[in-house]
């Protein structure tokens, strides 16, 4: 049974207790604060810990609470928003909850957006999330530990909906990715979902440029030989918004299954045809042509 | 008594209902024992059948003793049936209903000639062939020969491999085998590529020499063939558990399907038998391209042939269970993992990618967010 995690609601006990507390008089306002406050960290010019990179476009409802989270993770932390082709104040909420933002007028997707974010962060642990939907610190915690302890590439393990006997092409696309690269045991994690963290180390050996196309730069970091390990899980599937499709299809799947061909198409050009896998013997010779 | 409140009753609506009756649909494969075929002709039950009957007993009442001698497809009751239906049916019905004629024809026919008669005559446009792949099956051959020369095929190829048993003198015994015996193994699925090499006929079925399918399942896919169809594949659909306990090789095959535009066919692939391909499709892209089946798919796939699913065959349960083919990560599963890598690499060889991979990244993020 999958466990449900409720981030919605995160704050909603807190105000509650809030509320009881100044009734009765008695609260003390470390313990008790309506909204986790952000925890400043005092100027230095020593590179921080953690690199948290959040790609926004138009999300400034959520992105106050996702920077905030994010602050929350480890106490060396700076929190990189790129805020790409923005026409409300994405960027000045980012801002005010204590985040650097990188501004672009136009838009660049997601990827694209991670990758920029990479190549200004100074930390020696990449953390990646969504600039709409706010993530508690504590589920936050698990990939940046895990790096820390050594792993280069932390997944989230969430595989989206595999109940049902077909799965959503994506899905399936993760999944054979992960086989054909060896890496079965990953199942469908993979480097298009957020949350994920990167090692200083991967980021490195991969190039920042390569995190635009994901699946491609999972194919490198597991054919290069970095410790690549689905970590934790976080459902992203029920926290993410509903969008509208363009003729009945959704534009992003198209993009994201053309990715995993790359990836897919890059494996078999740097290692064989068949992808490393045996041919049992087979007499190709005994077939005439 | 307790009374029902409002809440109780939307608490019991919220049972899934959905997956309620997926889970039901589930249960209800068809079992291998009990696939459902037209037993022997009944009276009364439609005036064709009624007719097809009377037809195979005049029919049969004009053969004489030396008949069975003759294989189906060139036999008088063929010819007569073929003929026949050419005259009484006007639209080319079904493959259920035309087995139900053929069933009823053949009951008359056997009740006037006096002989029992299990032949299931089958009115083609076309020639048919048959492909047997067998290494060391010397229980199950004679048993596969038998149900395939109850139908009108032209010629059985039985590709013989590393067979170190009584498989040659069981295939010998059936005057409807063409054997072509390869001393050594020929590896995976060589043999079928080399026996569709070997023959002319315009629909080729494929089986294997380890499973035994009745002439009426396997019916279905020549039939399908003969319609048009480029290739007729067993429907393994329905034995599929959800796909979190799926195995790699399937999720494979599935997502083979998904990226060339056809979710429909679901895990099905020409790896599994029975299937039956025409001879344009084997043509078009090349009898060698066979040994690896799920290229084959994909170039036939790409290529625009027409693919079909049958019916559901049970060779799962059938299958014998090898120290080679259990467990997760067996060479089989690496193997045919292995083929579908083979099938990418080929497709992205002949410049072939999904469809609109040219919507970029940044039309996808306005659309999405703006």
């Amino acid at each position: 049974m999958m466990r449900r995690i409720r981030y919605r609601r995160t704050y909603r006990p807190t105000r509650r207790k809030y509320r009881q507390a100044s009734k009765t008089g008695v609260w003390s306002r470390t313990r008790h604060r309506t909204k986790p406050q952000a925890r400043r960290m005092p100027h230095t010019d020593l590179p921080p810990v953690l690199s948290v990179i959040i790609p926004a476009m138009n999300e400034q409802k959520t992105i106050a609470a996702v920077v905030r989270e994010a602050l929350r993770v480890h106490p060396s932390c700076e929190v990189i928003v790129v805020a790409n082709g923005c026409r409300d104040r994405t960027a000045e909420a980012a801002e005010s909850a204590g985040a650097r933002v990188l501004r672009y007028e136009h838009p660049l997707g997601h990827d694209v957006g991670r990758s920029a974010g990479t190549q200004a962060a100074r930390g020696q642990v990449m953390l990646y999330l969504d600039g709409d939907m706010p993530i508690g610190a504590g589920q936050l915690r698990p990939f940046v530990t895990a790096v820390i302890g050594g792993v280069d590439v932390a997944l989230n393990r969430y595989r989206g909906p595999v109940r049902r006997r077909q799965a959503h092409p994506v899905v399936q696309a993760k999944h054979v990715l992960n086989t054909m690269l060896h890496r079965a045991d990953l199942l469908g994690s993979s480097l298009t979902a957020v949350p994920h963290a990167l090692s200083r180390r991967a980021v490195e050996k991969l190039g920042a440029e390569c995190l635009s196309v994901p699946p491609l730069a999972l194919a490198k970091a597991v054919n290069a030989g970095l410790r690549v390990e689905a970590v934790h899980e976080i459902p992203v599937g029920r926290l993410n918004k509903r969008r509208a499709k363009v003729d009945g299809k959704d534009p992003l799947q198209e993009v994201v299954l053309a990715d995993h061909i790359q990836a897919v198409k890059w494996y078999l050009s740097v290692t064989d045809p068949r992808g490393l896998r045996s041919d049992l013997g087979r007499e190709r010779k005994r077939v005439r042509r | 008594m307790r009374r029902r409140t409002r809440r109780s009753v939307t608490a019991r609506s919220r049972i899934n209902w959905a997956g309620r009756k997926r889970r039901q649909e589930r249960r209800t494969i068809p079992k291998r024992s009990r696939a459902a075929l037209p037993s022997i002709h009944r009276a009364g039950e439609s005036k064709l059948a009624d007719a097809a009957y009377e037809e195979g007993l005049l029919e049969g009442a004009k053969s004489n003793a030396g008949e069975d001698e003759v294989l189906l497809y060139e036999s008088p009751l063929q010819r007569a049936f073929t003929d026949w239906c050419a005259s009484h049916v006007k639209k080319r019905p079904d493959i259920r209903t035309m087995l139900r004629l053929s069933k009823s024809y053949i009951g008359g026919y056997a009740k006037a000639s006096g002989r029992k008669d299990a032949r299931i005559p089958l009115p083609l446009a076309r020639t048919a062939a048959a492909v047997v792949c067998a290494s060391n099956e010397q229980d199950t051959l004679g048993k596969v020969l038998q149900q395939l020369e109850r139908l009108p095929f032209q010629e059985v190829i039985v590709v013989l491999n590393g067979c170190r048993d009584q498989s040659y003198s069981a295939a010998r015994n059936h005057r409807i085998a063409s054997i072509l015996h390869v001393p050594g193994r020929l590896g995976h699925d060589v043999g079928r590529s080399m026996g569709a090499a070997m023959t002319s006929a315009d629909i080729v079925l494929f089986t294997d020499g380890d499973v035994v399918i009745s002439a009426e399942e396997l019916a279905p896919f020549i039939y399908k063939v003969d319609e048009g169809i480029d290739a007729a594949l067993n429907d393994l659909n329905p034995y599929l558990p959800p796909y979190m306990h799926q195995d790699e090789v399937t999720r494979c095959k599935s997502f083979l399907n998904t990226v060339l535009g056809h979710p429909e066919l679901g895990a099905n692939s020409l790896t599994a038998v029975p299937h039956a391909l025409a001879r344009r499709l084997i043509e078009n892209i090349g009898s060698e391209q066979l040994m690896v089946p799920p290229k084959a798919q994909a170039l036939a796939l790409a290529k625009g042939h027409r693919f079909a699913l049958v019916q559901p065959v049970d060779v799962i349960s059938a299958n014998r269970k090898r120290p080679g083919n259990t467990g997760t990560g067996n060479a089989v599963a690496d193997l045919i993992i292995g083929d579908h890598a083979e099938a990418f690499h080929a497709l992205i060889d002949a410049g072939w990618m999904p469809q609109s991979s040219t919507v970029s990244r940044t039309e996808v993020a306005l659309r999405r967010n703006a």
